[in-house]
């Protein structure tokens, strides 16, 4: 199995896919009732859960890979 | 920064009620989660006092029956939301 990308800060080992999955079909992994933010850094993030949180951040490497751009 | 106490409460209860959210929102896919409803209610309730709490100190928040207004006809009164530095 190739290397998957690395997850963002936060994000952790959280969520589950069961141990087999079929073939050709999509899967998208329950939340587990993980850590939380506190209710202000919560509201600053714009969600509770550090596994959600997933700032956008475009890299010099991608804008040049971009080729819409 | 918050310039005034009406704008640190509407802080706060934007605080509480994002919390809320967010745990309905968990809820909603996990109804039998009992960790996530307790903190739920924690959360709805904090939210509903800091709410009674304006009312009582500010003004009416919901208009069109939503909110008493004892005393006077406090809608039209300040401050608005734009008034407030949120």
């Amino acid at each position: 199995m190739p290397d998957m990308p690395s997850q963002t800060e936060g994000a952790g080992d959280q969520g589950r896919l069961p141990q087999f999955c079929n073939l050709a079909e999509a899967y998208v992994p329950m939340q587990e009732y993980g850590p939380q933010y506190s209710p202000e850094e919560a509201l600053e993030r714009g969600t509770l859960w550090p596994a959600l949180y997933r700032p956008f951040s475009c890299r010099l490497k991608d804008k040049e890979d971009a080729s819409w751009q | 920064m918050a310039v005034n106490p009406v704008t640190d409460l509407v802080r706060e209860m934007q605080k509480w009620h994002f919390m809320a959210l967010e745990l309905n929102l968990f809820l909603d896919t996990h109804p039998a989660n009992r960790r996530a409803l307790e903190d739920y209610n924690r959360a709805a309730r904090r939210f509903r006092e800091l709410w009674e709490r304006y009312e009582r100190e500010v003004g009416p928040l919901m208009d069109h029956g939503f909110s008493e207004s004892p005393g006077d006809w406090k809608w039209p009164k300040g401050p608005w939301p734009i008034n407030t530095g949120i």
